[in-house]
């Protein structure tokens, strides 16, 4: 400053530098005029529109065009997403007794070039939650840098302890175990799931999509702590639809007694397998179905897989004498005879070339004239094809056909096989096939179908499909969804299916079936040894059966067992098969609270 | 030096300027003191006033409402964090309930194949040993007495629980 001001000694300025210095001075003034300050609003105006604009522009960027992108980075940090608590729906039984039930599992993964601290220590803090000694973790964590499987099905509280620890390089990944607390009880009818969660059996299997819980991840709002905020909750936090259970008509305590009476009678007689199944006759609905051998669900891996189908549902067999009460009411529905009718019992003829006998001809001979109840209650094969001889064969085939044989039930059971029947036109054109279908032979079925087919003489003739599945079920016990079943057929007349049962009555009270009568009550049955086939020769080996059907006077309950190739002189439908129904039908009495009908029985046979 | 300006000078000095400054300042001065008078409000409009009272309500509601709200929303926070910690028993208990509810099953079918293997003395419940009680006959209260005897109502029969 010093140096450009002139100082009062200096000589005083030129008269074009004063000149220069008052147009500065007139210029600074009319800086203030409003014209020039009208201009610069002007100028300031138009950078605040322009700034309004990018502001704008920069607005309808971020909200319109960016905004899917946004809002999922946001939601990113804001939301929370939990885990489904099932995969599969529970199965449950009639009672609400756990079958099988979803249980978060979680595989432990270690990544060790991820590691931020030293191996052992990681091994040394893993060891006592996992159960495995340190020297063993180290062992696996030094196999390789990255993806090391080191322990599965872990349980959601030592998984969130694993968490807790907060070290890197460890991988927690969420899968589903399926947990069968009835074992090998019920896995003939549930089935199991592989490691992948998979149905690969029973309706484990045939209800794949029924039991898959509809794939819904809750989000949930979070603040920072991880808390969850109720902002984005639903309502009702718990999703109704996850509650849901499959329910089955099956009771695990009759169940149970089926098979423990099951067993026992395969292994007094050596048998190679057997099934007892206990249906309601009056929907169809099953309340136990028990098929030995069986396996446990929760150890597929070691089972035969030829156990996974259920043979009761999915293999054939020659029904022998309990098919006699079904003909015995096709011949009455066709009027071919009458409950009065008689026919002669020569022990022995001959068919198409063929010989036919009754199993106890070589020590009774001939039974002479018998009326329909003895046919019954003697199991008499001869009677049986002098019946249905009265009745035309095409006719015959056409009833059969009715009943579904050769046909599948429409059960929603997996691995249903339909039942093997020869072509109508070998059945018209061979005497000897209308012959053997007499006595139950020459054709085969499930053990599921003959229940099915005996079960029209417990409910006035109708043919109802048997099944397991009640339905799926709300916390409320409200039912959300039922399976379609093929519906009800009348297949026989109500007074011809109490004929027919009055005679299975008589099996029980003066015919084969003697040992399975209990004191108090009435119960019609029938039993059968069949001869078995292989190869299409029959071989020395037997199918042995009983049926009943309970009680008598009200008749609700049809209870089949069936016993493959047991051994020894003695096997027969009445000593093999029957204990099983006898005591099915025993405790189906005191869980179903049946009074007895003859009471005074009771006091009598009491100590 | 005059305090008038010449028509041909100007101040090449800073001290010249600044006599210059004071001057100016000094006249600008005497010419207010010279003109002082009583400043008189103009009278103000009906809607101004108005206007200025309503500015005044609503800043004091605005304050009102504020100190009102800062314990709602103080209330609004606290009561979802406890929302949250809820929840997160919630879970935990469910977690605990299906892990209860499958050991309950599994130790029920120890125990019943248990007994099958050693029954130690517990017998097969059949006919023989159950006792038949007729069902009773269903009776209507008449009075209010009858009402007071009856017993409670049976509980309705358990459903299952969901998982």
């Amino acid at each position: 400053m010093a140096s450009t001001t002139p100082r009062p000694s200096s000589p005083p300025p030129s008269r074009a530098a004063i000149a220069r210095r008052r147009r500065f001075v007139q210029t600074r003034a009319a800086e203030a005029r409003p014209s020039q300050f009208r201009s610069r609003l002007l100028v300031l105006a138009v950078l605040l529109l322009l700034g309004q604009i990018g502001l704008l522009a920069r607005l309808f960027y971020l909200q319109v065009r960016q905004s899917d992108k946004l809002r999922l980075s946001a939601q990113r940090h804001q939301l929370i997403p939990l885990p489904p608590q099932i995969a599969r729906y529970p199965i449950v039984d009639r009672n609400g007794d756990l079958l099988a039930v979803d249980k978060p599992a979680f595989t432990l993964f270690a990544h060790p070039m991820l590691f931020k601290q030293p191996l052992t220590t990681v091994a040394e803090q893993l060891s006592p939650l996992v159960n495995k000694s340190v020297a063993e973790l180290e062992k696996e964590l030094r196999s390789g840098p990255s993806g090391i499987p080191l322990v599965y099905e872990l349980s959601e509280e030592t998984a969130s302890r694993i968490r807790g620890l907060y070290l890197d390089g460890l991988e927690l990944v969420r899968e589903w175990q399926r947990v069968y607390p009835q074992a090998e009880l019920t896995s003939g009818i549930v089935g199991y799931v592989d490691r992948e969660h998979k149905g690969q059996a029973g309706l484990e299997f045939s209800q794949e999509k029924l039991l898959q819980v509809p794939a819904k991840e809750r989000q949930f709002s979070g603040d920072g702590d991880g808390f969850l905020l109720p902002d984005l909750a639903p309502t009702n936090p718990i999703d109704p639809a996850s509650t849901f259970t499959l329910r089955l008509t099956i009771d695990t305590r009759l169940q149970r007694v089926a098979r423990t009476a099951l067993r026992q009678q395969l292994k007094k007689f050596n048998a190679l397998r057997g099934a007892a199944i206990v249906m309601d006759a009056r929907d169809g609905s099953l309340l136990a179905l028990a098929a030995e051998p069986s396996f446990n669900p929760q150890e597929y891996y070691k089972a035969d897989p030829s156990l996974f189908r259920n043979w009761a549902v999915a293999d054939l067999y020659e029904p022998g004498s309990t098919f006699k009460p079904v003909n015995t009411a096709i011949a009455l529905q066709a009027g071919v005879v009458q409950p009065t009718s008689t026919l002669y019992d020569e022990g022995r003829i001959s068919v198409g070339g063929w010989p036919i006998q009754n199993n106890d001809f070589s020590s009774r001979g001939g039974r002479g004239t018998l009326t329909l109840a003895e046919v019954l209650g003697y199991s008499s094969n001869v009677a049986m094809v002098h019946m249905m001889s009265r009745l035309p064969a095409s006719q015959y085939y056409t009833f059969l056909k009715q009943l579904g044989v050769g046909e599948k039930t429409g059960s929603d059971l997996a691995f249903e096989t339909p039942g093997q029947f020869k072509p109508k036109e070998q059945f018209v054109n061979y005497p000897i096939e209308p012959a053997t279908t007499a006595f139950g032979q020459g054709f085969s079925v499930t053990p599921i179908q003959m229940v099915q087919m005996l079960g029209t003489m417990a409910n006035g003739g109708r043919l109802v499909t048997p099944h397991v599945i009640a339905g799926l079920f709300d916390r409320d016990n409200q039912k959300v969804k039922s399976l379609p079943l093929p519906p009800p057929r009348q297949v026989f007349s109500p007074t011809v299916s109490r004929q027919v049962l009055n005679m299975m009555g008589y099996v029980v009270t003066d015919g084969t079936g003697k040992a399975a009568q209990i004191p108090g009550y009435r119960l019609g049955g029938k039993t059968g040894t069949a001869q078995k086939a292989k190869g299409g020769i029959y071989i020395n080996a037997r199918i042995t059966s009983f049926v009943g059907i309970f009680p008598l006077d009200a008749p609700r309950y049809v209870l089949l067992a069936v016993v493959d190739e047991p051994k020894g002189d003695d096997a027969y439908g009445s000593t093999v098969a029957l204990p099983i129904v006898k005591a099915v039908t025993e405790s189906l009495i005191t869980i179903a609270g049946i009074p007895p009908s003859h009471p005074k029985e009771l006091e009598r046979s009491s100590p | 030096m005059s305090a008038a300006l010449k028509p041909n000078y100007y101040p090449h000095d800073e001290k010249d300027v600044a006599r210059e400054r004071r001057r100016l300042v000094e006249q600008r001065r005497q010419k207010l003191q010279a003109k002082v008078e009583p400043f008189v409000l103009p009278p103000q409009p009906r809607w101004l006033t108005a206007l200025i009272r309503l500015q005044h309500v609503s800043t004091a509601g605005t304050l009102l409402i504020v100190g009102a709200l800062l314990p709602l929303y103080g209330w609004g926070s606290l009561t979802q964090h406890n929302w949250g910690k809820r929840f997160s028993e919630l879970e935990h208990l469910q977690r605990q309930e299906r892990q209860l509810l499958a050991d309950r099953e599994m130790r029920k079918y120890q125990v019943a194949e248990q007994a099958e293997r050693q029954p130690l003395g517990l017998v097969r419940e059949v006919p023989g040993n159950t006792l038949f009680l007729p069902t009773a006959a269903v009776k209507t209260p008449s009075t209010s007495a009858d009402l007071v005897d009856q017993p409670a109502a049976p509980l309705p029969v358990p459903s299952p629980i969901s998982y």
